[in-house]
């Protein structure tokens, strides 16, 4: 609570702010025993001795290489440091245990959903979700519809975005279903906090997270056509990583995952189709490539199906991919289901097609394609936060109590031009979490969500304990993403 | 290997291994004007430079020394300057961040910065020297990292296969530029002083490879057309001769193949040239500009012979994407 705060010079000026959860302060059900420990081991440190601890942590960033690329006039590209925070983010057992089993069910549950969409088109026929919502979807790949794709997985990586209420509970906010990026953040987090804080992993049983790129490369080698899998062929499935190249602001990530996976890091002109079969362009010539992990959108995938113009892609992938001669990761058209509008309908899939209550609830949304939701979102702008249904990275959300009138106005007039759009939710205070701000010499509360990373494979979905808590970095702000000044923290799933 | 990557490392090598030469070439021309024994005309100077460079200048009109300077060195716009050099060379690695080491990148990346923030005018009114000494010690540092930090698997030979390949291009280029200034001087009239200058051009172009002092331990002699170019073309221990550089590239094109094996048309066409320099019979046939010439085309076609068998190794029949391409 933030009547006990600590004498010590780094928490010093630590006040929660009325109407929020601080994780680290506050108590709530679920919430982790130990962190007065955690802080112990800050608190014994001088702020001189804190502050050479963080400048040790950021060059770990550094000499690890994990930069982000920043454009600039003439190609220059400077790399900048995604800014960490020294402070984990823990979760206890009994939760993640929850949460695993809840995200679980969410993955299995969407990737029914995609399917059925592309397939027998049930939930839509029985009315569950509304079909012109997934129909006028930008992420709808008409083409789909003729495919199966193999051991009838599509979403082989979901991304789940969550955010902890004032009740203590977590909703899902939102998830990724393309390309969710993050991993490399994961990984690079516990290895600077490793490198500078080696002494606190001797008290506290902490999950690995190292084991990502295994879990990943298992999941993709699953997936492999018939007849490539294992020892059936000469050298097991070829899977490759497909990246629009280093231009890419996530092409670190792309580069890491290749490495840590011993899989190619190809770019669209290294693969061709030949016979509906795609090969890799090497020195010794073509060798078959088996999975591809793409990570360029589906617009660039393949110019015979999609953009006619995108050099990124490869000519008759889509045909290839049809015959089963290779397997596209994640599917393409899986858009459709991280759309904002189609997501608030996730719970009634669980319940469709599992026949179960969803474990973790949804962030309440009102689609404002439905006219009730509309007439709600119009009357009350003022106290929701307004997102367009297809863009990520936090751009164009609009907070409602942060707006003038004439901005109130001016947002009220575009839902009612295109209510497709949009969705609304209530503003939701995410949790705090104790976090290092150099201007002040000590730590403050900062909003903190997680994002989680949900792998389906032939053989059942598995969940990377923990995941990537992004951090609002501006005081008060509530935008995590780090396109918008967010950083992250290590995010320690306790393991006994 | 993927073909991408051979290709990128191949030509960071050879763009890597161009910006040094076209420097060196640029600087000690350049200088050599000042302290020639008679001052030759800086428009000759000036001529031959763009000549190097790839850009020849028409007609008579006379050339301006700023213009020339800029165009060579700090000109984004003109694909051989040698900014757009060092440009090229580093957008070729920046590709290859997970196949090279850090330290390579690192040290590419820092020449490439210091060209970028050079002053462009201060560059053409008196920072050629200090500009083109810095491109050499940067390239120097490059060339250890290259050696000294990757395995001297098929990636460093490719890097290699480019800077070898380069070298020669280069040396062919350089010399026989070098040859051509000596005849315009012969052809000015006063033949005494015309001595004098033949031998200085002599000097320089030995400096050029920065080969004036191994040149003198090699020969214990005076320099005449002779030993020059014998020591250019066919010392076979002297690291900037066509020789040397001929025998790197046919060791390296027979590695990366696995075995000696003639029928490997890059493997034939290096030994093919190699055996040329190691054997040119200067009483017979004496460096001819037919030499030059044709051996710059076999140097090129040695360049597609290694293009077809590592970079385009699969060309696809009925790929109907790839015709407009």
């Amino acid at each position: 609570m933030s009547d006990q705060t600590p004498p010590a010079t780094l928490f010093a000026d630590y006040t929660v702010p009325k109407g929020t959860l601080d994780e680290s302060f506050s108590d709530y059900a679920g919430a982790y025993g130990e962190y007065a420990a955690i802080r112990r081991v800050f608190e014994e440190l001088s702020a001189g001795a804190f502050g050479r601890l963080n400048e040790s942590a950021k060059l770990s960033f550094l000499n690890q290489g994990i930069t982000y690329a920043v454009y600039s006039e003439q190609g220059g590209g400077r790399e900048k440091i995604f800014p960490f925070d020294l402070f984990p983010r823990i979760i206890a057992r009994a939760e993640w245990e929850q949460l695993e089993r809840g995200l679980k069910q969410r993955n299995t549950a969407l990737n029914l959903f995609i399917r059925d969409v592309y397939g027998a088109r049930n939930i839509l026929r029985e009315k569950r979700v509304p079909e012109q919502l997934v129909k006028s979807s930008a992420h709808y790949v008409p083409a789909m519809r003729e495919i199966r794709p193999r051991a009838k997985v599509y979403t082989h990586i979901c991304g789940t975005d969550l955010v902890r209420h004032t009740d203590g509970k977590f909703y899902v906010l939102e998830d990724n279903l393309r390309s969710p990026s993050g991993v490399s953040y994961v990984l690079g987090n516990r290895e600077a906090l490793r490198r500078t804080l080696y002494g606190m992993f001797r008290h506290v049983p902490v999950q690995a997270v190292n084991e990502y790129p295994a879990m990943l490369l298992r999941t993709l080698q699953s997936v492999a056509p018939p007849g490539r899998s294992g020892s059936a062929s000469d050298d097991g499935p070829r899977c490759v990583v497909l990246t629009p190249g280093p231009f890419n602001s996530a092409y670190y990530e792309h580069s890491l995952l290749a490495r840590t996976m011993d899989c190619e890091l190809v770019e669209g002109p290294d693969l061709y189709v030949d016979d509906d079969t795609v090969y890799l362009r090497t020195i010794n010539g073509p060798r078959r490539v088996d999975v591809i992990y793409r990570r360029i959108d589906d617009a660039y995938l393949d110019p015979e199906v999609f953009k006619s113009d995108s050099q990124l892609g490869v000519a008759g992938l889509m045909r290839a991919y049809a015959r089963g001669r290779v397997t596209i990761v994640n599917a393409p058209g899986t858009g459709i289901a991280d759309d904002k509008a189609i997501c608030a309908y996730v719970p009634e899939m669980i319940r469709y097609y599992l026949d179960e209550e969803p474990l973790i609830d949804n962030v309440p949304t009102h689609i404002c394609s439905k006219e009730e939701d509309l007439q709600y979102t119009l009357e009350h702008l003022a106290e929701l936060v307004v997102k367009p249904v297809d863009m990520s990275g936090g751009y164009g959300v609009m907070i409602g109590d942060r707006l003038t009138k004439e901005e109130l106005t001016e947002l009220g007039e575009k839902v009612k031009a295109n209510p497709r759009n949009f969705i609304a939710q209530p503003k939701i205070m995410l949790s705090t979490h104790p976090t290092y701000i150099e201007e002040r010499g000590g730590f403050a509360p900062r909003h903190i969500d997680l994002r989680t990373f949900t792998l389906l494979g032939a053989e059942g979905p598995e969940v990377l304990p923990g995941g990537l808590t992004r951090v609002a970095l501006r005081e008060g702000s509530l935008i995590v993403n780090s396109s918008q000044g967010g950083g992250s923290k290590d995010t320690w799933v306790i393991s006994e | 290997m993927l073909a991408r990557i051979a290709t990128n490392l191949y030509w960071t090598g050879r763009y890597l291994e161009r910006s040094e030469h076209l420097a060196r070439y640029l600087r000690v021309q350049y200088f050599s004007m000042l302290d020639a024994p008679m001052g030759q005309s800086k428009d000759f100077v000036l001529r031959s430079v763009l000549d190097l460079f790839g850009d020849a200048p028409g007609g008579e009109a006379p050339l301006h020394e700023r213009d020339v300077l800029l165009r060579v060195g700090m000109d984004y716009d003109a694909p051989f300057s040698l900014r757009a050099t060092v440009r090229s060379a580093r957008e070729n690695a920046s590709s290859l961040r997970h196949v090279i080491s850090t330290e390579l990148w690192e040290a590419i990346n820092a020449y490439y910065l210091h060209s970028q923030h050079t002053d462009a005018e201060h560059f053409a009114q008196r920072g050629l020297y200090d500009y083109t000494m810095e491109v050499s010690r940067h390239c120097a540092v490059i060339r250890s990292r290259i050696d000294d930090t990757l395995l001297h698997d098929p990636a460093w030979m490719f890097v290699k296969l480019g800077v070898h390949l380069e070298r020669v291009a280069q040396l062919l280029r350089i010399i026989s530029s070098k040859l051509q200034d000596i005849r315009v001087i012969a052809t000015h009239d006063s033949p005494n002083d015309n001595e004098v200058l033949k031998q200085y051009q002599y000097t320089v172009l030995l400096k050029i490879a920065e080969g004036f002092d191994m040149h003198r331990r090699a020969y214990r002699r005076r320099t005449t057309q002779r030993t020059v170019l014998e020591f250019l073309l066919s010392h076979p221990l002297f690291s900037r001769s066509v020789l040397y550089n001929l025998q790197k590239l046919h060791d390296l094109l027979r590695r990366l193949h696995g075995r000696r094996n003639l029928g490997d048309p890059a493997q034939f066409r290096a030994g093919r040239l190699e055996a040329r320099f190691r054997y040119l019979d200067y009483e017979a046939e004496g460096p001819t500009d037919r030499l030059f010439a044709d051996t710059l085309e076999e140097v090129y076609a040695l360049h597609h012979d290694i293009e077809r068998a590592y970079f385009n190794p699969v060309t696809v029949a009925n790929h109907p994407a790839q015709a407009d391409q």
